[in-house]
């Protein structure tokens, strides 16, 4: 288990700098897949390098299996994996000898790193041009085997940041499958990423960071549920009582609109059969019904705002 | 094991760096070829001072093929020469055959020469003002056949060519003219001469004597034997007295000369102005259009050669920096690697290619400048014995230094600044940019502030132009100490600032 104990950091002078990260706690299991989500400069990054050792936290500890990760602890930080959001590999070596650097970096050496190396690339579709130099590669490829390198050294714990930008379709399906699969095969994976609809379609639990802290940690139906959707109906105008008496049933919202009327509330397909029974019940046919499920942008924005973050 | 996985660790990036450096063949290229180009574009461009101090004294070359001798033990060529040096001004250049003094001349590499032939002793002891001897002199000086001397002219140096023949001349003036008048005054005591000398000197006799002495007149020579009552050895004796006498009146009556001495100095009682060593001759121009050869080259290779180590830190600096760019550092600080692995697994290569680059740089001074390797006395053996360790301690201050420069640096634009600027001014205080004697005194001193200065002092120690000259091994081995301490402490500077970022 990754556990980390009220994490601070700050750049620079301690009194003076900027504190990217502000007190943060966060466990995570082992064989979790965790998605980590917040806008720029909301600390991620900061985080991540935190919580895999590259940086020592201004306070706070981080724990793995209980015992503190340390700059000193290699041992600990072998189990740890990261797939940089940068292609952090070298473009005049091949795809193979990528592996192969960083695979005896780890004290990996002889068949057993060749084999492994190979497993890695076949399962990430590289194996064709594993002795090509990785500067020829495509976008995607060049993503598939930042991944692979991130492997090689078998880590229990892999941070993937941003590991699918600028990729094709194929390369991102390819990619998630594989991430699935590790997830399968019991590997820990925090996934960092903008890509909400990737982070909803991969992580069963979401971490939400604005400002340094993390906002929101729970399981993604959980998030979900606790943030209203909406069902719109396309009739004639209805009457102030009923729309108010629909919002109260509902315990949600409800607006008029030029075509009929919108009701926000939580469990909308729940509720949408008893709210046409009312309106039926009230002389009122809808000619059209739609209902919108919350999903994770409207809660994302709905926790961390619609301004800016470029600065 | 533990070290031993470490070492792997280390040989592991070394092996990387090393195929990123081979696979990027157009740095390879311009890292190893640039420096010959240069020298050789140097070398073809730069006068045959090049290197030297500027020396404005008359040059007079000579080819001595004296065999004879003369006095002290010398031969009169070897006074020639002496007398040559002890004059101000001048510098005497030793050229070692003939056929090379007149190739010299031919190509116009030197307005005169001056051959001192091999009977040039004995035409000189044969010189005297009396009828038998060789009179060397005339109007203008001395007869330079006659006394077995040939000068080589440039005729297209003819102002030149005449100022070292008067230079030469006045030098045998001072050579013959000392000797003629001792030979002439040594005469002075001998038995022909007093005979003359008796014959000569004729007196009128007292009327008291008139008796004894028949005629009014008597002759010095009648006196001693007179004096003598007949007795020839007793005549003898009085005939040296007399000429001993002539001598000494002679010799109190000039007493600021020493008649006798033969030479320059003693005739005049003078002492020379001290005599500095002669130079022999060297070819130092080279030949073909590259000037191969040269003496010039014994310094363009190692100066350009310490100039290029040193600017390796372009290159090092720029693989951190593009480590740092590209992410891969966050990968290596993650692994097991540790700082003092990607530090030596970094300078182990850098040094590799630096010594490659310098290795180079010397064979192709070699064998396309053909330069020199230490003395001629040493075994090839003995000579790359010294001249490897230099280059390795070259390489190791530069790779040190290199690594420091670019744990410092966060950008290109900072190992620019941070490292060549730098280079560059420590060459030009170092001596390989322009030549350290090109600086005055006072200034010289600031080369021994960097590590170029020793490098340089320690190469040119070894690659002195005069192949008979034996390098101060004791100098070459005091400034390897000095780059190596350089070197390391660069390294640990670098390693330490490295542990920082790790450890942060």
């Amino acid at each position: 288990m990754l556990i980390a104990e009220n994490i601070r950091l700050v750049h620079g002078n301690v009194r003076t700098g900027h504190e990217a990260v502000r007190g943060v706690s966060l466990r995570v299991q082992r064989g979790e897949l965790l998605g980590l989500l917040g806008p720029n400069g909301a600390g991620k990054t900061s985080l991540v390098s935190v919580l895999t050792g590259l940086r020592l936290p201004t306070s706070g500890r981080v724990l793995l299996d209980g015992q503190p990760l340390s700059a000193n602890r290699s041992d600990l930080r072998a189990r740890i994996g990261l797939a940089p959001q940068e292609t952090a590999l070298y473009g005049a070596l091949t795809g193979m000898e990528n592996m192969r650097f960083f695979g005896s970096l780890y004290g990996l050496h002889g068949e057993s790193l060749e084999l492994r190396a190979t497993h890695i690339l076949e399962s990430l579709g590289l194996l064709p041009w594993a002795q090509r130099a990785a500067s020829t590669y495509s976008g995607g490829m060049l993503r598939r085997l930042n991944l692979a390198v991130a492997l090689v050294h078998d880590p229990e714990i892999l941070f993937l940041d941003e590991p699918t930008v600028g990729v094709d379709p194929q390369s991102r399906a390819l990619l998630f499958d594989r991430i699935n699969s590790l997830h399968r095969e019991g590997r820990t994976i925090i996934y960092i990423s903008h890509h909400l609809e990737e982070v909803e379609a991969l992580c069963p639990r979401l971490a939400i960071m604005d400002h340094g802290q993390i906002i929101a940690c729970e399981a993604l139906n959980v998030l979900l549920a606790e943030q209203p959707g909406s069902v719109s109906a396309t009739c004639a105008k209805v009457p102030d009582a009923l729309a108010q008496l629909l919002a109260e049933k509902t315990a949600g919202h409800w607006l008029n609109t030029d075509d009929g009327f919108v009701v926000e509330c939580l469990d909308p397909a729940g509720k949408a059969t008893m709210m046409v029974e009312m309106l039926l019940a009230h002389g009122v046919r809808p000619e059209r019904l739609v209902v919108r499920p919350a999903d994770l942008q409207s809660v994302f924005l709905r926790l961390t705002g619609r301004g800016m973050r470029d600065g | 094991m533990v070290e031993f996985f470490k070492r792997s660790m280390f040989l592991a990036v070394a092996r990387k760096e090393l195929m990123l450096l081979v696979r990027d063949r157009r740095a390879l290229l311009l890292l190893l070829a640039m420096p010959a180009l240069f020298i050789a574009v140097l070398g073809a461009l730069l006068g045959e001072g090049f290197g030297t101090r500027a020396d404005d004294r008359v040059r007079v070359s000579i080819v001595d093929l004296d065999q004879g001798t003369g006095l002290l033990g010398k031969s009169f060529a070897k006074l020639v020469r002496d007398d040559l040096l002890e004059t101000t001004g001048i510098r005497v250049e030793i050229i070692p055959d003939i056929e090379t003094a007149r190739d010299l001349v031919a190509r116009h590499e030197r307005a005169a020469v001056m051959v001192l032939g091999k009977d040039f002793s004995d035409r000189l002891k044969a010189c005297s003002f009396l009828p038998d001897g060789i009179n060397p002199f005339h109007r203008d000086g001395v007869h330079l056949d006659r006394v077995g001397v040939e000068v080589l002219r440039d005729p297209r140096q003819i102002a030149t060519a005449s100022l070292v023949e008067q230079v030469g001349q006045v030098s045998l003036l001072r050579v013959v003219l000392p000797y003629m008048i001792g030979k002439a005054f040594e005469r002075l005591s001998d038995p022909d001469f007093i005979e003359i000398l008796a014959r000569n000197v004729v007196l009128p006799v007292p009327p008291v004597f008139r008796p004894v002495f028949k005629g009014g007149k008597v002759n010095l020579s009648e006196l001693l034997h007179l004096g003598s009552g007949g007795d020839p050895v007793l005549e003898r004796s009085y005939r040296a007295r007399a000429g001993e006498g002539v001598q000494g009146a002679i010799t109190e009556q000039f007493a600021r000369y020493d008649l006798l001495g033969k030479t320059w100095a003693a005739l005049t009682r003078s002492k020379g102005s001290g005599a500095v060593s002669e130079v022999n001759y060297l070819d130092t121009a080279g030949k073909g259009w590259l000037n191969r050869g040269a003496a010039r080259y014994q310094i363009l290779v190692p100066a350009q050669s310490v100039l290029f180590a040193f600017l390796i830190v372009l290159l090092v600096g720029s693989i951190l920096v593009t480590e740092r760019t590209h992410g891969t550092l966050t990968r290596l600080r993650l692994s097991p690697l540790g700082p003092a692995g990607l530090v030596w697994g970094k300078f182990l290569p850098v040094v590799l290619v630096s010594l490659v680059q310098n290795a180079l740089l010397f064979a192709t001074g070699w064998a396309v400048f053909g330069m020199r390797f230490g003395p001629e006395s040493w075994s090839p053996g003995a000579r790359l014995a010294v001249l490897i360790p230099l280059l390795l301690s070259v390489s190791v201050a530069a790779s040190g230094l290199a690594l420091l420069v670019a744990a410092i640096a966060r950008g290109e634009m900072q190992v620019a600044l941070l490292g060549a600027l730098p280079a560059l001014v420590a060459a030009v205080l170092g001596g390989c940019i322009l030549p350290r004697e090109l600086f005055p005194e006072s200034t010289r001193w600031l080369a021994l502030f960097t590590p170029h200065g020793w490098a340089l002092n320690a190469y040119l120690e070894l690659l002195d132009p005069d192949p008979a000259n034996i390098p101060n091994l004791r100098q070459v081995a005091i400034s390897c100490l000095v780059l190596w301490s350089v070197g390391l402490a660069a390294l640990t500077g670098s390693w330490a600032l490295l542990n920082r970022e790790w450890r942060r």
